[in-house]
């Protein structure tokens, strides 16, 4: 996907290492979740 | 051939059940050609044609579902590890997805007949949360045109098993090396191919602490969700203000990516 986004003149393009996995292993903030949606404040 | 019809002679019906739960297992062992040959056999009176299908249908139902069940509990990580020991890990995993993703189920009344696909049909589905009576059913059905039609085409043929063991005694090795030889050619090819990509990819990378880090500090990166939309069904969690595109749609959306600015990309 890198190299064809490349070929496309996106030049600076990197992709994470482990991908979605290893951030949610790290435990870090994510969205889209039941979990990470209950952890957001109900808007006022 | 020759030999193949001596051993499932000597051997029986009882082989025709380890070959194919060893196939539906994950090992690759051409469990077909064993079930063509039992119907060869079959048809010329040497093997009883009901256990033979009864036994290939318990030898691959037993796996099948030890995948589906392995499957639901271990999610994304098993369908990686399948593709990662198939000679074409890209194709493996979009050829699945996206015959997963258009017929669902149904896949799996072709999937036997499909090497690839056969291998990754039941743990997807688990993984996908199909329902087990469901799985069953359509698995049942698939197994079922898979035996049928293998041990059909033998019983056609049985007629010619002498001439066809004949053929084989005098062509069989050359033709026997000539195929591992394409097959090794081919696998030597793949290996290459993505030990080159692999390289070029792994001068850009960059790991989590690293995307972590930018984020924290405001600076100005768009993060990229590549997965299938059956990825995201299985994990919906996603990292934060990333723009979702699915693989299929990267040519026509690859203009919503900015040119100046740092991109990460990821899937599973």
């Amino acid at each position: 996907m890198a190299l064809r986004l490349q070929r496309h003149g996106v030049l600076r393009v990197r992709p994470l290492v482990g991908g979605i996995d290893a951030w949610l292993e790290r435990k870090l903030p994510t969205e889209g979740s039941a979990i990470a949606d209950l952890a957001q404040p109900e808007p006022v | 051939m020759t030999d193949l019809l001596q051993f499932l002679t000597a051997h029986g019906e009882g082989l025709v059940f380890v070959v194919v739960l060893l196939e539906q297992a994950g090992l690759p062992l051409p469990s077909m050609v064993f079930l063509i040959a039992a119907g060869a056999m079959v048809g010329a009176g040497t093997l009883n044609g009901p256990l033979v299908m009864g036994l290939a249908l318990a030898g691959a139902l037993i796996p099948n579902y030890v995948w589906f069940v392995v499957g639901r509990r271990k999610g994304n990580r098993i369908l990686s590890l399948l593709c990662r020991i198939s000679l074409d890990p890209d194709a493996c995993v979009r050829l699945s997805e996206h015959a997963f993703a258009r017929y669902g189920p149904a896949t799996l009344l072709v999937a036997k007949f499909m090497p690839g696909l056969n291998t990754l049909a039941s743990p997807l589905l688990g993984m996908l949360r199909v329902g087990t009576a469901r799985f069953l059913l359509f698995n049942l059905a698939g197994t079922v045109l898979w035996i049928v039609v293998s041990v059909g085409i033998g019983h056609v043929f049985s007629g010619q098993l002498e001439q066809v063991a004949a053929w084989a005694a005098q062509w069989g090795i050359t033709m026997g090396l000539v195929i591992v030889s394409l097959l090794l050619g081919w696998g030597a090819f793949k290996y290459l191919q993505r030990q080159i990509l692999l390289r070029r990819l792994r001068v850009g990378r960059i790991t989590v602490d690293e995307l972590q880090e930018k984020l924290a500090s405001g600076e100005d990166v768009v993060v990229v969700d590549l997965r299938h939309p059956l990825e995201r069904e299985v994990e919906p969690a996603s990292i934060p203000g990333a723009l979702t595109i699915g693989p299929g749609e990267l040519q026509a959306r690859q203009g919503e990516i900015p040119r100046d600015k740092d991109v990460i990309l990821y899937c599973s």
